[in-house]
């Protein structure tokens, strides 16, 4: 394949992947904010201001570690998928859960005084992870091609 | 503006953003359309062929909640080159592939983004 070829794949492919028509719009959105944040951070950086980085870290190391466990849960609904049927708990009951152990977390994030370990970070995110899959995910047919 | 203030600015424009992105998701789920709420246009996007995503946000949970203390790169610029390399080669390779990749490969695509964001993206 000469590089015209491979070029024309690539965009074709790209092309039909933004294609789908009842998310356009979404999809537009998700683009817009991912593009904003990237150019503030852009710019923080370069003004040697408080990066958005620094501020989220600077969050969860102290008492918003909820955010972790949040994005723990976001990475597993959001991209591991469940096959079809697989999942018993009705969505709604699933996201209440999740959230009543989110107030938790950050009433535990208020009352503890000190940052919390390294480690601990990475039991969140894994927690999330699981907890994500089993309570919230998405689910998707099986791949037929 | 000296350092907390910018802190106190960029929080506020973070939560704001959070709180527009959920009210405009429940929103997208209870309307007449079907799928087309975040959650399913990510879905969508990283199981066709667009499964970089997935690695990018592992390293930025490496990046923000993690963080080696020795971190193997230190320059911001190296860093971001190197993330940034390995999420075009996954993109590359995304065009290429002609199965869709089973769930287990997007869970190790989010711990190999965590693992290069804690050694090559620290902020410690």
């Amino acid at each position: 394949m000469d590089f015209n070829q491979i070029n024309r794949n690539i965009t074709d492919r790209v092309c039909k992947i933004l294609e789908t028509k009842a998310a356009r719009y979404t999809q537009i959105v998700v683009i817009a904010v991912i593009s904003f944040l990237i150019i503030l951070d852009f710019y923080l950086f370069i003004s040697d201001k408080a990066t958005v980085s620094e501020t989220i870290r600077d969050n969860a190391n102290n008492q918003l570690f909820v955010i972790t466990w949040v994005w723990g849960i976001l990475a597993a609904h959001l991209f591991v998928c469940r096959p079809k049927d697989s999942n018993k708990i009705p969505e709604l009951l699933g996201i209440a859960i999740l959230l009543i152990i989110s107030v938790i977390i950050f009433l535990l994030g208020k009352y503890v005084n000190v940052p919390i370990p390294q480690y601990m970070h990475i039991i969140l995110l894994a927690l999330g992870g699981v907890s994500g899959y089993y309570f919230w995910a998405q689910e998707i047919e099986e791949d037929k091609a | 503006m000296d350092m907390m203030q910018t802190i106190e600015v960029v929080e506020k424009v973070l939560l704001v953003i959070v709180i527009i992105l959920v009210i405009f998701d429940i929103y997208l789920y209870v309307n007449d359309t079907d799928g087309d709420t975040i959650s399913n246009i990510l879905k969508n996007w990283v199981n066709d062929r667009f499964f970089f995503i997935t690695y990018l946000w592992g390293v930025l949970a490496g990046h923000f909640f993690l963080g080696d203390k020795d971190p193997i790169i230190t320059n911001t610029a190296w860093s971001l080159t190197i993330v940034l390399f390995i999420a075009l080669l996954l993109f590359i390779s995304g065009m290429f592939f002609k199965k869709r990749i089973p769930p287990k490969g997007q869970i190790i695509l989010l711990v190999f983004g965590v693992i290069i964001g804690h050694f090559f993206w620290s902020l410690n």
